[in-house]
């Protein structure tokens, strides 16, 4: 099977924002979403993974962004820090509740929301990625989209 | 609509310029193999310093207007110590002074030493652990931060830290003097009681060959093999009564059992009991003598946890039981010829406060 080569400065350029999108959307801080990007293309130079093709490192990714994010939370330096105060700068006074909106969720719920409505990907593929089952998928999108109408109280909304 | 606004307020997040430069320069020096990015820093003279300090901080004064710690560093490394700038900020709580005693800073790391000293009894001693309740605010990108006790003096009841800290771009020389940074501390642990080599008296033949689980959501991991691949969650024994053959105050042995051709043994701790952080594990001794080590240990929560919001993060579970299970990769047939044995450490001794000290990254001039 033929596997794909590309310079490092074309994968970079191509998925940074998608990384650190999926990063900010899961940790809710840009403080977490720098250090999150910043380790998974370490971890891409580091073992330069060979690919089938753009979907299977697209794949690639977003499931080590997600396990970097699940080891900044879990890990013991993290527990040892405080996050700088973050004066986040949106477009609309509606941007900025929806981001407080969202980090009322767990952050379970806030990477199937990204990888759902951002990367328009379907419950299928999203637990193909994040090793999940279908169901489960199903179900924590479904009660995300609960949560949020709670909180937005717009019963159409999402 | 809800999709065109999400995607409206998240294409506002993008990484800074700066940001993928570090990341761009990273690779181009690694293709030029002069650049590894450092995910571990191995410090020989901090571990020399902080293997000998409890023996040479009972040596004789080296001059009588010289501090302990230089005392200390001088009888080690000298050329080290000249390096460290006194500091002497302190703050009192509680019946306890925190000091931060000196900083060196060089380059893209930072070093201080720190002292906890009980001005009113004995809370502090040559056990204490300030586990997870210490956070250090910086002002930069980190890629590594440790903090560890290097000594204890009995005489003023006073325990020596050792921080090291590290800014992002090791071996780049990226400089991060000229910041502060503060040092806060909630609690800590004393007056530790160590089971050590313990023999559990169970005859591992009767556990049970396909033992009830559940899955459970992780709060932590590890794996003999690459944690790239971590799991959400697992299959985790469900727990029962606990074993009275297991001796640690304050931790209960709720499961042993066999899962998917593995050993697995679960203990449990309650948190606001503040008398386990997880310091403990399990290994299997063969007749022969030949240790084995589990191939995978993982901790969850199960009960009554409460949502948490933080006013800088996005919030944490509390209050559950917590869970640890060790995995043990020895067939069933063959696990007679073993016996579970363990080291755990607990604390008689919980102290709340609120020490905090702001001091700045200086360096000599």
């Amino acid at each position: 099977m033929a596997q794909m080569t590309e310079s490092i400065d074309d994968v970079i350029h191509r998925y940074r924002d998608m990384v650190y999108r999926l990063a900010f959307a899961r940790m809710g801080t840009k403080y977490d979403a720098d250090e999150v990007f910043q380790e998974v293309f370490v971890r891409y130079l580091d073992k330069r993974p060979k690919f089938r093709d753009e979907e299977h490192r697209k794949a690639w990714m977003i499931r080590v962004t997600v396990n970097c994010c699940n080891k900044l939370w879990n890990s013991s330096w993290r527990r040892k820090t405080e996050a700088l105060q973050e004066n986040l700068v949106w477009e609309t006074p509606e941007d900025n509740d929806l981001y407080c909106t969202l980090q009322q969720l767990p952050m379970k719920y806030r990477e199937v929301i990204h990888l759902f409505y951002y990367e328009d990907m379907s419950t299928a593929q999203i637990a193909k990625i994040l090793h999940r089952k279908e169901s489960t998928v199903r179900t924590q999108l479904t009660r995300a989209r609960t949560k949020l109408r709670e909180i937005l109280k717009e019963e159409d909304y999402v | 609509m809800f999709r065109q606004r999400y995607q409206h307020m998240m294409k506002q997040r993008t990484p800074d310029d700066a940001l993928v430069e570090k990341v761009l320069h990273a690779a181009h020096e690694q293709e030029k193999q002069k650049f590894r990015v450092a995910r571990r820093l191995v410090r020989p003279t901090a571990a020399v310093l902080a293997a000998c300090l409890g023996v040479t901080i009972a040596m004789p004064a080296l001059a009588a207007n010289v501090e302990p710690i230089y005392q200390v560093m001088y009888a080690i490394s000298p050329s080290a110590a000249q390096f460290f700038m006194p500091v002497h900020l302190a703050d009192e709580n509680n019946g306890i002074r925190m000091e931060v005693e000196s900083a060196y800073i060089h380059g893209n790391i930072a070093e201080a030493y720190i002292t906890m000293q009980d001005l009113t009894g004995d809370r502090v001693d040559d056990t204490m652990d300030l586990n997870d309740s210490y956070h250090i605010n910086l002002p930069f990108d980190c890629v590594l931060a440790t903090c560890d006790r290097v000594g204890y003096d009995e005489e003023t009841k006073t325990a020596r830290f050792y921080i090291l800290i590290q800014g992002f771009g090791t071996g780049n020389g990226e400089k991060i003097e000229g910041d502060k940074i503060t040092f806060t501390l909630g609690s800590f642990m004393s007056h530790k009681k160590v089971y050590d080599n313990m023999q559990i008296p169970i005859n591992l033949t009767t556990v049970e060959s396909n033992a009830e689980t559940q899955e459970v959501e992780l709060r932590g991991y590890a794996s003999m093999e690459d944690y790239e691949d971590m799991p959400d969650t697992m299959q985790a024994l469900v727990p029962s009564t606990p074993r009275e053959e297991f001796p640690v105050e304050g931790v209960d042995l709720t499961g042993i059992g066999y899962v998917d051709g593995k050993l697995h043994v679960q203990i449990a701790s309650e948190p606001e009991e503040n008398v386990f952080d997880g310091n403990g594990f399990f290994w299997l001794v063969k007749e022969d003598g030949t240790i084995v080590e589990c191939v995978e240990n993982f901790g969850y929560r199960i009960g009554d946890a409460q949502w948490a919001e933080t006013a800088d993060g996005p919030g944490h579970y509390d209050a559950a039981t917590r869970y640890d299970e060790y995995v043990f990769d020895i067939p069933q047939d063959e696990i007679g010829e073993y016996q579970l044995s363990g080291k755990f450490v607990t604390s008689g001794t919980y102290v709340e406060g609120n020490w905090r000290v702001t001091f700045p990254l200086e360096s000599e001039q």
